[in-house]
């Protein structure tokens, strides 16, 4: 398994090598045939590694590879884990990535630097499989910045418009916000357990007891936190996501939708024995989880793009996997994380099989009645409808309930605020996903008439993938199915990871619950999701409400379309003083009077004397001479001297 | 006697044998077939890596009567010398003959400076070295003046040849009155002797003196302060294939002898020459890096960046600890590959009379020749010292050592004097890719020098980000210096 562990990672790095050295001058089809190829294969293999390692009684193995960094006592090895953790990201992500280039394909294929896109989507998975595979936070911080470059550079991938650009950039700072405390937390693990591997650092934080107030692991689980939050787009750090909507629209299935954003969700699991010993740092994750569900979700309500909805949509669900590890409900987090995956990266192909039929026309506004032109787009979104929503039978409907019910459940305090502010989030999210594909795909045709002749469905590369996406959200979520319907498979294989859980945690997962508590959960869930579901239909089906007269409703809309004014806001009380201190201290006095002064002054200087040395040579050899003679007599005297001394 | 073996000095065997084949066969192969020297002195290069890496190794046994040794230290250093004669080989072919020069005489002088440094490394015997010395001085200075019509490689030599002569004459005297001293020129019974006399706290006004002029001699080869003088008329009239080889090959093999000399022939408690050489390398960094500002000839610039980098070195021998002493081999090798690639480089452009190596040459030519200017800029970031490339880990490591030592004044005026080094290797950057071209020119590489551009960049990156392979290496090479 070790050698080909390595290539999952290697495959689709050494696509991006191909593609960003020859990429320019090969023909089109090579390009993306290695970009699949190279991705197909990373899944293969990974599918392989999942059936010998589900045939090993081991449930961990952590592989040296070479030593990477060693400098004195520090060293860093090149080492890769292989538990049910990675193994899980392992697979989700090469199998969406694999099938998002595929359908990459089909989109790509009439926009200029189409090797540059697939050499940036090959670095990405192999980014993003470094970071999932990673044996400690060393190699895990290589890969998120990895993804971090990737996700830049994809986000700007227009740059000639102004608009993508700025996105790309906003993503990139918000992005390093968090990334400083990531790194504070990650030298901070690192000067109190002298250690970057996981298992060298969990097998010492296994030995700490539960902190009762703030201490060093909360420091370490707030600060890693913070690193999420950029990452992961969450409150206060949300904001870069909804204008990373700017790339094309795989980038935002790939990597802002159904992987990177999740490696904030990933790297909190991973590090859940810091977390599970730092109660008041997981209230942190509990509480910015269940807020930002339900605060995006509200954005999500009245935005009139289609992919920004998406967008919100997925801050919003991003939340709850955060609520479920706020919880310790780690498998439930993850098991969204891999449902969430399937039908959100299916609702962003969607919407882009609808915005290149549209030619590029985002706006609901003018869609409605898409569903005689683009019928397979139409009945594979609905299938990621009804599993985001919640309606039961699909893969949301079961990872979502068990985020509920756990949070209802949670042996922590404040956790019923957790699963109130997640219901209503539901409720609300059932509600936009409706008033998405009905102002999309029925009701009237808003689109212009005269340009619906050129409105067709997109090629059969694409439409493979949104099918295979629906089957996947409708029976992915039959692999974690809840207490009173059978096993939960899922949970079975990701319990052995969690073998550092605090004793007083296990006993409180270990107490059982009625099984009746567990089905009022569940109703409760299927009567909000239903609420919101008939709203969106009396709303939009019935009475023909569009975006442009849900202005009506005053003032609550202008709030709410301009995303509570936080970008404004962030603009006025952080952005806009950083500036003027930059410009008008930083800049125009410290560094043109200070630091350029003394720059320019030691180069002068050295001019000065480079003047004078380089004169010392006269070219003439007696001179020469003379220095030799007068040379040897100074290091003799010198050396007498000093021996005498 | 029982301790000749001829598997001890294997390498230097073939290089001779070699040399002599190349100039024996020469004559009767005439003028028609060129290549053929080049392919011999390749071939015999080749053979002597692999013959460095047959002898058998062993830090206390001695051959030849004391005088051979074949310890980690001496085959780091062959290998390193044969893989250069190599590079050489293969960077210079085109340059011969695009000048018309004659390629036997310049192979066979190679194969023989080659196997002279070789003696001074494998030596433990005062003469010996003084031997191997004398073999590379002469080689070199006839190929300093191999283009006979050209008076700036005529000046070359005779300056070379007069100065080198006049050192070596310093050295030998240092020598005779280290004989008179010790009655012996083994660097085991000079040891010992020193020793002795050390414990009666008189020591003798000739071994001091004869010791202080061995350092004169040794300081002028790698041309440090004072006795750099000589460095940049002779660098900048060699033909340029030839700068390179003095200024990577020949200092390396200076500094190899001067540190075995240094840490095997004085006892470590007698470490009086520290402070002198503190001195000199502070003064040599600063004037070569100073002296390199102004320049507007590429090779002389580079001729004083290699004084420079002689000062940097020098930091790693007075440090005298693990660190600085495993960074000199480290440092060794990374500056071989920055520097005889920037010299090949160099050498492919310097036009039908290797004279077009000025500044205003290079101006415009980044994006004419992107396959000779990315590499260029490559060497020269990595002498700079930028991270990623060798040359950053190198210098790192040969400052840290000089940290280690408490040496922070001598740190510190290190880093600044690799800040200024900077100014004047972008500024041939700048002129490549910032300036127009003015006017096209022709440039033919041959693939042999592209072979040996691309191998010296992939290296300088690979060990610039993986270092710790050559780095242990080092660390064995240099375990026989360090006093438990």
């Amino acid at each position: 398994m070790k050698e080909l562990l390595i290539w999952i990672p290697a495959l689709p790095f050494i696509g991006f090598l191909l593609n960003g050295i020859f990429g320019r001058r090969i023909p089109k089809k090579l390009v993306h045939w290695i970009a699949c190829l190279t991705t197909g294969v990373s899944f293969l293999l990974a599918g392989i590694v999942f059936f010998r390692f589900i045939g090993q009684p081991a449930t961990e193995f952590s592989f040296q590879y070479f030593t990477w960094i060693q400098s004195g006592a520090f060293r860093a090895e090149f080492g890769l884990l292989l538990d049910p953790l990675s193994m899980v990201m392992a697979l989700v992500v090469c199998g969406v990535g694999f099938l998002i280039h595929i359908y990459s394909i089909g989109y790509m294929w009439h926009e200029g630097g189409y090797y540059r896109f697939f050499a940036y989507m090959n670095l990405f998975m192999a980014s993003m499989l470094m970071l999932v595979l990673a044996d400690n936070f060393l190699l895990m911080f290589v890969g998120w910045e990895g993804v971090g470059l990737c996700s830049y550079l994809l986000i700007g991938f227009y740059f000639e418009k102004k608009s993508a650009s700025d996105a790309g950039k906003k993503a990139f700072i918000v992005n390093r916000i968090g990334d400083f405390g990531f790194v504070l937390g990650i030298l901070l693990i690192f000067l109190n357990f002298n250690a970057l591997g996981f298992p060298e650092v969990f097998a010492q934080v296994a030995e700490l007891p539960v902190e009762a107030g703030y201490g060093l692991l909360t420091a370490i689980g707030l600060l890693l936190f913070v690193g999420a939050t950029g990452k992961s787009a969450q409150i206060p750090l949300y904001v870069w996501l909804p204008d990373a909507m700017e790339g094309p629209t795989p980038v935002s299935a790939l990597i802002h939708a159904a992987t990177m954003v999740t490696a904030g969700v990933y790297m909190v699991t991973r590090t859940y024995p810091i977390y599970t010993r730092a109660p008041e740092a997981l209230f942190w994750v509990a509480l910015v989880g269940s807020v930002t569900a339900l605060f995006a979700a509200t954005i999500g309500i009245f935005q009139r793009d289609i992919k920004r909805v998406l967008a919100y949509s997925t801050v919003s669900q991003l939340g709850y996997m955060f609520t479920a590890l706020g919880v310790m409900a780690f498998s439930a987090g993850i098991f969204h994380l891999m449902t969430h995956a399937f039908f959100k990266a299916l609702l962003f192909l969607g919407s882009g099989s609808v915005i290149l039929a549209l030619h590029h026309e985002q706006d609901m506004q003018n869609m409605g009645g898409l569903r005689k032109y683009l019928p397979v787009t139409c009945w594979t979104m609905w299938f990621g409808t009804l599993a985001i929503a919640g309606v039961p039978l699909f893969s949301g409907f079961f990872s979502k309930d068990d985020i509920l019910w756990q949070a209802f459940a949670a042996p922590v305090p404040h956790h019923l605020i957790f699963y109130i502010l997640g219901t209503v989030a539901a409720l609300i999210t059932a509600f936009y996903m409706f008033r998405l594909m009905i102002l999309t795909f029925h009701g009237r045709t808003r689109y212009p008439a005269d340009k619906l002749d050129h409105v067709h469905e997109s090629p059969r590369t694409m439409t493979t993938v949104l099918s295979v996406l629906a089957l996947l959200s409708l029976v992915g979520g039959y692999v974690g199915l809840p207490a009173w319907l059978g096993p939960n498979v899922f949970k079975h294989f990701l319990d052995p990871v969690f073998k550092y859980l605090p004793s007083e945690q296990q006993a409180a997962a270990a107490h059982h619950h009625s099984i009746n508590q567990e089905l009022m959960v569940t109703g409760i869930a299927i009567a909000v999701a239903l609420l919101g579901i008939i709203v969106a239909w009396v709303l939009y089906q019935r009475r023909h409400v569009t975006p442009e007269n849900e202005s009506s409703l005053g003032w609550l809309h202008r709030l709410i379309y301009n995303k509570y004014y936080v970008d404004e806001i962030y603009d006025a009380t952080v952005i806009h003083p950083i500036q003027r201190t930059s410009e008008s201290f930083l800049w125009k006095v410290f560094d043109v009077g200070i630091i350029d002064g003394i720059v320019n002054g030691y180069a002068t200087l050295s001019r000065a004397l480079g003047i004078f040395t380089a004169q010392l040579q006269n070219g003439l050899l007696r001179s020469y001479l003379g220095w030799v003679v007068v040379g040897s007599l100074f290091f003799v005297i010198f050396i007498l001297f000093f021996w005498s001394a | 006697m029982s301790d000749i073996s001829f598997s001890a000095i294997l390498p230097e065997l073939i290089l001779c044998i070699f040399g002599i084949l190349v100039m024996v066969l020469g004559p009767f192969l005439g003028r028609n077939s060129r290549s053929f020297g080049g392919t011999l002195a390749l071939l015999g290069f080749a053979t002597s890596i692999v013959g460095a890496l047959l002898v058998p190794e062993s830090a206390g046994k001695l051959f030849f009567n004391g005088m051979v040794t074949t310890d980690a230290f001496s085959i780091f250093f062959r290998v390193l010398f044969a893989a250069i004669g190599v590079v050489m080989t293969l960077g210079s072919l085109n340059y011969l003959h695009r000048l018309k020069l004659p390629t036997f005489e310049y192979f066979a002088l190679l194969l023989f400076a080659s196997a002279g440094m070789n003696f001074m490394v494998l030596s433990t015997d005062l003469l010996l070295t003084f031997i191997g010395l004398e073999i590379l001085s002469i080689a070199t200075y006839v190929l300093a003046g191999i283009r006979r019509d050209d008076a700036a490689s005529n000046e070359s030599a005779i300056k070379y040849f007069f100065m080198g002569s006049f050192s070596s004459a310093i050295l030998l005297y240092g020598v005779a009155l280290i004989y008179g001293s010790a009655h012996s020129t083994s660097y085991q019974a000079i040891l010992k002797h020193a020793a002795a006399v050390n414990g009666q706290q008189q020591i003798p006004l000739l071994f001091l003196i004869g010791f202080g002029l061995i350092i004169v001699g040794f300081c002028f080869k790698v041309a440090v302060v004072p006795f750099q003088v000589w460095a940049p008329d002779v660098y900048e009239g060699a033909p340029t294939p030839i700068t390179g080889f003095l200024s990577v090959a020949s200092k390396m093999a200076g500094f190899a002898a001067l540190i075995r000399i240094l840490f095997q022939v004085l006892p470590h408690d007698l470490p009086q020459w520290v402070q002198l050489l503190v001195v000199s390398s502070i003064l040599t960094m600063w004037i070569g890096n100073l002296s390199a500002l102004t320049q507007t000839n590429i090779k002389r610039m580079l001729a004083y960046s290699s004084i420079a980098h002689a000062g940097y070195i020098l930091i790693g021998i007075v440090a005298a600890n693990q660190t600085g002493i495993t960074a000199i081999l480290y440092y060794a090798v990374a500056y071989a590959l920055m520097n005889l690639g920037a010299f090949t480089i160099i050498t492919i452009l310097s036009g039908r009379d290797d004279r077009r190596v000025t500044l205003e040459d290079y101006k415009g030519i980044g994006f004419q020749y992107p396959q000779l200017s990315f590499p260029l800029t490559i060497c020269l970031i990595s002498l700079a010292g930028i991270p990623t490339t060798a040359g950053f880990i190198g210098k790192f490591f040969l400052f840290s050592a000089a940290v280690e030592e408490k040496m922070y004044l001598l740190a510190v005026l290190a880093v600044l004097a690799a800040l200024v080094s900077v100014y004047y290797y972008l500024r041939v950057v700048v002129y490549m890719f910032m300036f127009e071209p003015d006017g096209k020119r022709e440039v033919r590489i041959h693939p042999a020098a592209g072979v040996v551009v691309l191998v010296c960049c992939l290296l300088i990156f690979w060990f610039g980000l993986f270092p710790t392979w050559l780095l242990e290496v080092s660390r064995q090479a240099v375990i026989l210096f360090l006093h438990p």
